[in-house]
């Protein structure tokens, strides 16, 4: 018979293990990932063996890498733009009203998340390209994106707004602001922090998707994933760790100003869904 | 017309009447409180006259204008708060400031209104604060200035000391009243505390399920309740119901259930052979009460303004005593004393003594008073 | 106020899902226009009928299903230190990685898992010491599962952190003074009153896994598929948009379904307990 208290200690033991592993699993691919890009062998391992940084010289050489990088921050910088400017006016429609088939437009509008990338891809393509004739693959990859990261700003920019004081918006209109005014003065600078943290997030989003994005580049027009996902077809090097490094930066600063903004733990608090 | 009138507004919420008829007509200056229990319609008459909500029926009109279709913004009214709904975005400064903006006042004015409110509230010197590093007290007083500073026609209070500790409750009920006496607003203020109604009102209107019941002056609604809710909301009465009988010609008496016989001789004659054979309720406070143990001897006075009951029981107070005397028909009454030496114990029969210049009579239906 | 979201997602988003319903029961035509306007089925029975298609349809729920299973054992111990902790160096340390690597984009992931993977990677360099063999990970769906465990294990701790905050600790506590240890406290109490948080976060990482696409395409090396691979590819082969509807369609449904298996069965097994 095995003691309860022994059952308990080996328990904990374990859990404490695969705790640790866990981490470790979690963490450690990443964390020497860095290291792959000053490694001057092409197909690097650990430990590495020497420094260099001709894999920055050449990733900073490829055109198509500077471009990509170029035309992915335009795109995701306006479409997470648009996509919070038609968030805002939504979350007051729905948090404040009631009326029919209220519950099956914010199911529509949940949809892209389970759609899968490719699916949706293959979606515009067909329909802009085929049925719409825009060839242009800033325009559809705008509005591609602009949809891709709209669940995730309704979610967030709702959820500030369902937060706001009501009282407070009386105490303007007693005082004498119209509408326009209290938006501006009084609403606005509330949901500012839940803006800036939710453009931060779409930007994440819309810098790391490469499934709806393949189907609409065309050779002028393509994004930094779809670069690198051509590349690390048919190259595979170091280079890619500069790139790594470079994304693996920005995303620790989408953190940083989520975490001071609205503060990490109320973020995670709600499922998100890549 | 008076300065705010109010007439026969109703409100409807779902099935819900909210306010049922309610109306008043107040002159410039006067202090009104709406008092009563929860859910008697005081805050959505508030809102009403505020114009948060739009009313079923009837009017409103601030100053002899009718306010119906307007916005709040478009009333030149002043709110406060349950909640003090400070801007937590902006300075005190900024906050109070924020209703002259709106009314587009050059700045350099804008500066010197602002510095006056925070004098006369007692704040100077906490311009730069924020709201959340000011105590409850402090803030509560922000919202004051910032709602009188715009120098509004009419000031709407909603329960602004509900969230107050009570030392402060007490010592903001006369800083409200001193800042409405100087500025000479036209002030409605609603609370479900009587002592603040009582306190500070020039006019209360007490009110319960969306009516008034009466609108009065602090004394007379004390004193004289014409309405049963009234006597039992306000201050502590004892209320016993019975039927009125007249004795004889000269002699008028109450008929209390269970056949208890109240002789009131030639006093409230009038009033008593009016209601003769109705239902009326018998109002009296307990300090107007006071017990005898039954005398050896008894005139016939004595006898019949007295009324027999047992003490169930006694609560010392230190400057005064209270006992629940329990009547024969089974009805409790309370009963205050100054005399603490001379005690009754609990089981003892005691004899209760009405004043009857103290007593109060009305109608079972209740005047429903509206002024 | 609603009408500019009403614009963004139906005609721009809802419509489109739609053509491709309609241009997938379309002819092809590989030299003139995208498509033929007339009727036909013929591209679904090519679809379903090819072996190929069976293969990774298979491969796919196969490890969606085992991505799912393993990133909730994994994510379980991490979200409930993180709302069980009593030290807040702990619970902070742990909510950081949890949320940097969900983060994380798939370029640092991917690119690292490759060289730790390959056959000249890490793995393999070390064993190397051991064994002549090198182990095959990448190309296989090990590889995969691995790498999808990888992005799917701190969304599963992130979801489960709420659900098992709410748990009353003084239900744990009465377990235990009434005799019961670690083990049997966890699968009598805790685990049954996380499970409807359980079953939220095993859903969402299936539904996830089963649409992965650049995961299994450089984890896969074109060996091993994954439907979203498979959608790809043959499209991008020919350019045959009737078929690449059909394809897409197919995974939509093939998408859709399963998970709705999955949370009916899942549904179920709480009704049994």
């Amino acid at each position: 018979m095995i003691s309860k208290r022994s059952v308990d200690i080996v328990s904990s033991y374990v859990v404490k293990i695969v705790l640790i592993i866990t981490i470790i699993f979690l963490f450690f691919p990443v964390i020497i990932s860095i290291t792959f890009a000053f490694d001057p062998r092409n197909f690097p391992t650990f430990p590495p063996i020497g420094f260099t940084l001709k894999w920055f010289e050449n990733f900073f050489r490829m055109r198509t890498f500077i471009e990509g990088l170029k035309w992915s921050l335009i795109i995701a910088v306006t479409a997470s733009g648009i996509s919070i400017c038609i968030a805002i006016p939504t979350s007051f429609a729905i948090t404040r009203n009631e009326f029919n088939g209220k519950n099956i437009l914010l199911a529509a509008f949940q949809s892209p998340l389970i759609v899968p990338g490719v699916v949706a891809g293959v979606a515009f393509l067909t329909f802009f390209r085929g049925f719409l004739n825009i060839y242009s693959a800033l325009t559809n990859l705008l509005i591609a994106h602009t949809i891709l990261t709209f669940p995730y700003t309704l979610r967030t920019i709702g959820a500030a707004i369902a937060g706001l004081d009501r009282t407070l918006e009386e105490a303007a209109y007693s005082l004498g602001a119209n509408p326009l005014s209290v938006f501006r003065h009084v609403i606005l600078p509330q949901i500012i922090p839940a803006m800036v943290s939710s453009f931060v997030f779409a930007l994440a989003i819309s810098l790391d998707d490469v499934a709806i994005s393949v189907f609409l580049t065309d050779p002028y027009v393509y994004t930094f994933p779809v670069t690198l996902m051509g590349y690390m077809k048919v190259t595979f090097d170091p280079t890619i760790g500069v790139a790594s490094i470079i994304l693996l930066v920005l995303t620790t600063i989408i953190i940083l100003i989520i975490d001071r903004l609205v503060g990490i733990d109320k973020f995670a608090a709600f499922g998100i869904q890549r | 017309m008076g300065f705010l009138k109010v007439e026969n507004v109703c409100k409807k919420f779902g099935k819900t009447i909210a306010v049922d008829n309610v109306s008043f007509d107040i002159e410039k200056g006067t202090f009104l409180t709406l008092l009563g229990p929860s859910g008697c319609g005081k805050t959505t008459t508030l809102r009403l006259i505020a114009g948060f909500i739009k009313p079923d029926k009837g009017e409103i009109f601030i100053n002899n204008e009718p306010q119906t279709g307007k916005p709040p913004y478009q009333r030149n009214i002043g709110v406060v708060f349950q909640n003090y709904a400070l801007f937590p975005h902006m300075t005190v400064e900024e906050n109070v400031a924020f209703g002259l903006k709106m009314r587009r006042i050059k700045d350099d004015i804008i500066k010197k209104k602002v510095s006056e409110a925070l004098d006369l509230v007692m704040l100077k010197g906490f311009e730069k604060r924020y709201p959340k590093e000011l105590s409850g007290g402090q803030q509560q007083r922000v919202a004051l200035a910032r709602a009188l500073v715009i120098e509004p026609d009419v000031l709407l209070l909603d329960e602004p000391l509900s969230n107050l500790d009570l030392k402060l409750r007490l010592q903001m009920r006369y800083e409200i009243k001193r800042l409405q006496k100087i500025a000479g607003i036209t002030t409605v203020y609603v609370t479900h505390d009587q002592g603040e109604a009582l306190a500070m009102s020039d006019l209360i209107a007490v009110m319960n399920q969306g009516h008034i019941l009466q609108i009065d002056t602090p004394w007379r609604i004390y004193n004289n309740p014409s309405h049963e809710f009234v006597a039992e909301f306000i201050g502590e009465t004892n209320v016993l119901k019975g039927i009125a009988r007249e004795i004889n010609h000269t002699s008028t008496g109450i008929e209390l259930e269970g056949g208890i016989i109240l002789h009131l001789g030639l006093t409230n004659n009038e009033k008593l052979k009016l209601y003769n054979g109705e239902e009326v309720y018998l109002c009296i406070r307990p300090e107007h009460l006071s017990l005898v143990r039954m005398l050896p001897h008894k005139t016939k006075y004595d006898e019949f303004n007295l009324v027999r009951g047992k003490i169930i029981e006694e609560i010392y107070v230190g400057s005064y005593m209270e006992y629940l005397v329990e009547l024969e028909n089974g009805k409790l009454v309370k009963v205050r004393t100054e005399e603490v030496l001379n005690r009754f114990n609990i089981g003892e029969v005691c004899y209760i003594k009405f004043d009857y210049n103290k007593l109060h009579i009305i109608r079972k239906k209740g005047d429903i008073n509206c002024r | 106020m609603i009408f500019p979201a009403i614009i963004l997602i139906f005609p721009l988003f809802l419509i489109p899902l739609a053509s491709i319903l309609i241009i997938s029961l379309f002819k092809y035509s590989p030299l003139q226009s995208l498509w033929i306007p007339e009727f036909t089925i013929e591209n679904y029975t090519n679809v379903v009928t090819s072996p190929l298609f069976i293969d990774v349809l298979i491969s796919t729920i196969r490890i969606a299903v085992a991505v799912m299973v393993l990133s909730l054992i994994l994510g379980y111990p991490i979200a409930y230190y993180i709302a069980r902790s009593p030290s807040n160096f702990i619970k902070r340390t742990l909510l950081i990685i949890s949320v940097l690597t969900f983060f994380m984009s798939w370029v640092p992931r991917l690119f690292a898992w490759i060289i730790i993977l390959g056959k000249y990677g890490v793995i393999n360099t070390m064993l190397r010491l051991i064994t002549e063999e090198p182990i095959k990970l990448l190309g296989t769906d090990l590889g995969i599962i691995i790498g999808l465990t990888h992005a799917m294990t701190p969304l599963t701790a992130l979801i489960l952190i709420n659900p098992i905050k709410n748990i009353d600790l003084t239900l744990e506590e009465s377990a235990k003074s009434l005799g019961a240890d670690n083990i049997q406290t966890f699968f009598k109490i805790t685990l049954p009153l996380s499970l409807p948080g359980i079953i939220s976060a095993l859903i969402l990482t299936y539904s996830v896994a089963v649409s992965a696409f650049i995961t299994p395409m450089m984890l896969g090396q074109g060996i091993t598929l994954m439907m979203s691979n498979y959608v790809y590819t043959r499209f991008g082969e020919t350019l045959n948009f009737p078929l690449g509807a059909t394809l897409a369609v197919v995974l939509l449904t093939v998408a859709l379904t399963t998970s709705y298996i999955i949370n009916l069965s899942l549904g179920k097994l709480v009704k049994v307990r």
